[in-house]
């Protein structure tokens, strides 16, 4: 319980944690707000302007620099628009969009945080109405592609900015980052107001949905438990509610904890209505659970529709089922007149839709195993998308359904997959834990031992450090673990892409040159940002390095009684008489031929592989 | 034990999950590690990656109407990377005489000297290799092994060929030089063992005529391994 | 001697080596670790039909084209029922220079026009290759032997084939196979005409029984 206590504690720290050092009081975000409040980047101020340029010069100059962009010759477009930007003052005609075509070129070149700059500028001024889209569809592809400067961009930018009419899905864009910097500043009721003007369709509309199922989770009670019903209420859908219930009670199930807690949405007319004293024990997880669930369907029919956009194929029929670890609630079907535009907003951001599926599939994966159901929880594990999730988190948490559902054989298998080379820096004393449970599962106790002394090998030297009060983010072991925890992972691979792009300017040495080039301007101002990162990852990492120190304390714990009790069994075992090891069950045999091919495991790990291993092992207790 | 037994349930997704505007988060690093976010290569820990390359086998060159040929070659290779290596060989030819050859000797008078025959090719070659892989026998064991492609400079030392005006005898010992595209799979026997068979046509020109044999070669091969 | 003796030694050392390069981590404890993934299948029938070369006559080179029909038993053991193979030959121009210099018949059999088999298959190995280590396809080697009929142009000698070949699917229903084999006609059990024969050819198979539940 102490457990859950913390992780709620520290869920909830995180929650209302901004990426940046200085956050604002709170207010509602997106109120018109006056723009000198948000920081001005450095990309604004070209150091010291040179002379200034005639207009007629301005006009060729800038002609020049689209035509290099027309051509594809992005350096060189840069190099021109840069110029324009040092002999033109702020305001000049063609001041906006040479920053917009200097942030084009350089997103072309990949220098993503450079652009994401001067797309800032561009957007945050608003001097030419034209460039705001443009810019903002800029900054959101590369929002869900690349490790970006969020807090200048989501909370600065959009969370603080009234855009007014944006065109397209950009306002959900908007709306969405809204709706989060609200919520990160407890703003409850703007947050939900602001999801609720989502349109209900694409990628926008899914990641609510979910991120509305797990607020769920985090609002039990109060204000903030209104407020989360009644954007997952809305969000859901009156129609889709009243098809889970009229689905439960089809089936005789209006008596399952599900169809209680629909009930205090929705009424039997099928209109929203929360009745929050109807709500039953359990409600949140129910309904979080259901959440995730339609997310995860709704995607996946989708997903599948979005490869093909034709008219023809986009009045075809299209039907989901909301299943929750396998067990049917309800089937909807999109109407026609909804199917194109709903397969077509997927297709517009594709990955995106199959990240949010993969994160539901894995948040509703670990609800069922909290819930004790393994076995969905396995193949619920088994479902998420390749690429989506750290695949070291699935195979690990796999291995613990099947432990749990009784097939340690497969657990072990997963178990080793984690010894692959792409795991080295792996935190997950679980492991061994886990190994040695199952070694003595079936009475390898020497095994079982060794399970933990490798645990020692492996954190000997950092308990030490632990124990002796070595600042936590210096061990090296504690560090590398918490860079790939939340919060830490983040600013650690925005640090990452940081460094990797400054080191490539190294590349236009030649055509950026000079003390004022655009080089030099554009490694001050990446050093400027990853020293700004540098201090945003030592507070981040701060917060993760306790959580993987107390993590790897109690896993010593653990092998230490692991052990205790594996010396005991081995004790025991010496006075076993021999004729009792014929009662033992042999390991399973592998047929010579047969559908399934066997590849036995010498040292070499395929990465197609690693969800595929099975551990044959003879059972050597004795009944 | 209980509480290794719980995963990190949903209260631990708030943080990981709620403010992650997506997972396709990193683009692939050139650093030597790699994140899990990037995308990994097929094989993590390659199980034979070798080096240097020294070999000895035997071959034939059967296509030609004269003469079959039989190689006892050498060589040497030096494998830069787990796609590309450069590699040294040279073979000695043992000729025999076919049933044709025979009869224009004995029943036509046709002096031995005017037919062509190699005696002995080196060749520099450049192997890109690009198929790596396992086959499970009868789901007992492995086998490991992989298919390139080679192409080779050659030069060679001929004997005989046809005369000509200039050179009634035929053309008596003389350098041939020439190319060979070829093709070859590698299986490992163990971690400095491998048998690799070669096919390559040369294609050999000297003194006017050209030279297409065939060559077929069996080699076993001792590696140092280049992980180690 | 002593070089050669220490030679055979370092061998015999080698062959003894380990196979797997660092040994797998779990043998010893008690257990060993499969990948165990569902395999490509081949249904009951495959038609073939492949382009190829047989470059071994010296008076003629052959560019050919094969069809063959086989009959898949199991995953082990298939039957090539009957293939035959055309071959287009293009004279090397030695053959005439023979005739013209020397009044001499280059060969007794003539040029090897086509050819007719049958052949028992053996499928012993089954896995999958990396392409630059990115790519992944998965294949099978067999092995095959059986009867061969050869159509030379003056004689019609039996024989029998024996050959290799590696398939690559490409998907359920097709696959690439590369075939070399060695066609040995024995015209009048008197010699051996040799015959060696490199093809690359595309397969379609179909006739896919019920999947077998196993774990």
């Amino acid at each position: 319980m102490v457990r859950i206590a913390m992780l709620l504690a520290l869920g909830l720290s995180l929650l209302a944690a901004p990426a940046r050092a200085a956050d604002p009081p709170p207010k509602p975000a997106a109120a018109p707000a006056p723009k000198a409040d948000a920081p001005k980047p450095e990309a604004a101020k070209p150091e010291a302007p040179e002379k200034m340029m005639s207009e007629n010069a301005a006009a060729k100059l800038f002609a020049r620099a689209k035509d290099a962009f027309g051509r594809n010759r992005f350096a060189e477009a840069a190099t021109l628009c840069w110029r324009f930007l040092q002999r033109n003052k702020p305001g000049v005609e063609k001041y906006e969009s040479a920053q917009f075509f200097l942030a084009s070129s350089l997103e072309k070149l990949g220098f993503i945080h450079a652009s994401v700059e001067y797309y800032y500028q561009v957007a945050n001024n608003r001097q030419s109405p034209e460039l705001l889209p443009r810019a903002l569809r800029q900054l959101e592809a590369i929002s869900l592609a690349h490790p970006f400067d969020e807090g200048m961009v989501l909370r600065d930018l959009l969370g603080d900015t009234d855009f007014g009419e944006l065109p397209g899905d950009l306002s959900d864009f908007a709306y969405y980052w809204q709706a989060m910097t609200n919520l990160e500043r407890k703003l409850e009721g703007w947050s939900t107001e602001r999801f609720l003007k989502i349109s209900r369709k694409g990628y926008y509309f899914y990641t609510a949905l979910y991120v509305n199922a797990i607020r769920l989770l985090a609002s039990p009670k109060g204000d903030a438990r209104k407020e989360a019903l009644t954007a997952f209420a809305e969000l859901f859908g009156a129609l889709d509610l009243g098809s889970a219930l009229d689905s439960l009670r089809r089936r005789g199930e209006a008596d399952s904890k599900l169809a209680y807690a629909l009930r205090a949405l929705v009424t039997d007319e099928g209109a929203i209505q929360l009745r929050l004293d109807k709500l039953p024990k359990g409600w949140e997880i129910e309904l979080a659970m259901l959440g995730l669930a339609r997310v995860a369907a709704e995607t996946d029919a989708l997903l599948t529709r979005a490869k093909e956009t034709d008219e023809e194929a986009l009045g075809l029929p299209l039907a989901y089922s909301v299943a929750i670890g396998g067990m049917p609630i309800y089937t909807r079907a999109i109407p026609f007149e909804d199917r194109g535009g709903a397969i077509r907003a997927v297709a517009a951001r594709f990955a995106g839709v199959r990240a949010i599926r993969g994160k539901s599939l894995h948040s509703l994966s670990r609800l069922l195993y909290e819930q004790k159901q393994y076995a969905a929880a396995y193949n619920t594990l088994g479902a998420i998308p390749k690429n989506t999730e750290l695949s070291s988190e699935i195979l690990l948490e796999r291995a613990w359904s099947k432990y749990r559902s009784g097939d340690p054989h497969r657990a072990m298998g997963l178990l080793y997959a984690l010894d692959a080379p792409v795991y080295k820096a792996l935190f997950a004393p679980e492991k061994y834990v886990l190994r040695g449970l199952i070694y003595r599962r079936f009475c390898h106790f020497r095994a079982a031992k060794l399970a933990a002394r490798r645990f020692r090998v492996e954190y000997a030297k950092t308990l030490r450090a632990i124990r002796e009060g070595e600042a936590l983010e210096e061990v090296d072991k504690v560090r590398e673990a918490a860079l790939r925890r939340a919060p830490a992972l983040k600013v650690h691979l925005f640090a990452r892409s940081l460094r990797q792009e400054r080191a490539a300017l190294d590349k236009y040495e030649d055509e950026w040159g000079g003390g004022k080039g655009l080089r030099a301007h554009l490694r001050h101002l990446y050093l400027q940002k990853l020293e700004q990162t540098k201090a945003d990852l030592g507070r981040a990492l701060e917060i993760s390095a306790k959580e993987v120190a107390e993590d790897m304390l109690d896993a010593e714990e653990q092998v230490n009684l692991l052990e205790y009790e594996d010396g005991q069994a081995i004790f025991q075992r010496l006075s076993e008489s021999a004729s009792l090891s014929q009662a033992r069950k042999r390991a399973a045999k592998v047929p010579v031929s047969s559908e399934r091919v066997y590849y036995k495991f010498g040292g070499e790990y395929w990465t197609d592989e690693l969800p595929s291993y099975k551990f044959n092992i003879e059972d050597r207790c004795v009944d | 034990m209980r509480r290794w037994l719980r995963m990190k349930t949903r209260l631990g997704l708030l943080a990981a999950l709620l403010l992650t505007p997506t997972a396709v988060a990193a683009k692939p690093a050139k650093g030597p590690a790699w994140e899990e976010s990037d995308k990994l290569p097929a094989v993590q820990n390659r199980l034979y990656r070798v080096e240097h390359e020294f070999q000895v086998g035997l071959g034939v060159l059967p296509v030609d109407a004269f003469s079959k040929g039989f190689t006892l070659g050498g060589g040497y290779a030096w494998h830069i990377t787990d796609l590309w290596a450069v590699e040294l060989r040279a073979a000695y030819l043992l000729n025999f005489k076919t049933a044709l050859r025979d009869k224009l000797e004995n029943n036509f008078g046709e002096p031995p000297s005017k037919f062509a025959e190699i005696r002995l090719y080196g060749e520099v070659s450049a192997l890109f290799k690009p198929i790596y892989g396992k086959l499970s026998l009868l789901n007992k064991t492995l086998v490991y092994g992989e298919i390139y492609l080679s192409a080779s400079a050659i030069v060679a030392r001929l004997n005989g060929g046809s005369a000509t005006d200039d050179e009634p005898q035929g053309k008596g010992d003389r350098l041939g030089f020439g190319g060979a595209p070829g093709f070859g799979l590698r299986g490992y026997l163990n971690r400095y063992l491998s048998l690799r068979f070669d096919f390559r046509y040369l294609l050999l020109y000297s003194r006017g005529e050209g030279h297409y044999p065939l060559a077929l070669t069996l080699n076993l091969a001792i590696t140092t391994r280049s992980d180690l | 001697m002593r070089l050669r003796t220490g030679t055979l030694a370092l061998l015999l050392l080698l062959a003894a080596a380990p196979a797997g390069a660092q040994g797998s981590s779990v043998t010893g404890q008690g257990g060993e670790l499969y990948s165990i993934e569902k395999r490509d299948l081949m249904g009951s029938h495959e038609l073939m039909l492949s382009v190829g070369v047989l470059p071994m006559d010296a008076f003629a080179k052959g560019l050919t084209l094969q069809g063959s029909y086989t009959y898949h038993f199991s995953h082990l053991i298939a039957w090539e029922i009957i293939g035959g193979t055309y071959s287009f030959n293009f004279s090397t121009g030695l053959e005439q220079e023979l005739k013209d210099r020397f009044l001499v018949q280059a060969t007794e059999v003539g040029e090897l026009q086509w050819m007719l088999h049958s052949n028992f298959v053996l499928k012993p190995l089954y896995g999958k290759f990396a392409l630059t280590n990115d790519k992944l396809f998965s294949a099978e080697m067999f092995f095959v032997l059986g009867y061969a009929l050869g159509g030379y142009t003056a004689a019609l000698p039996s024989g029998f084939d024996v050959g290799i070949g590696i398939r690559m699917f490409l998907g359920k229903y097709f696959s690439l196979r590369l075939d070399l084999r060695d066609y040995l006609f024995l015209p009048d059990f008197k010699k051996v005409e040799n015959n060696l024969f490199v093809s690359l050819g595309l397969s379609l198979t179909f006739g896919f029984g019920e999947e077998q539940k196993e774990e």
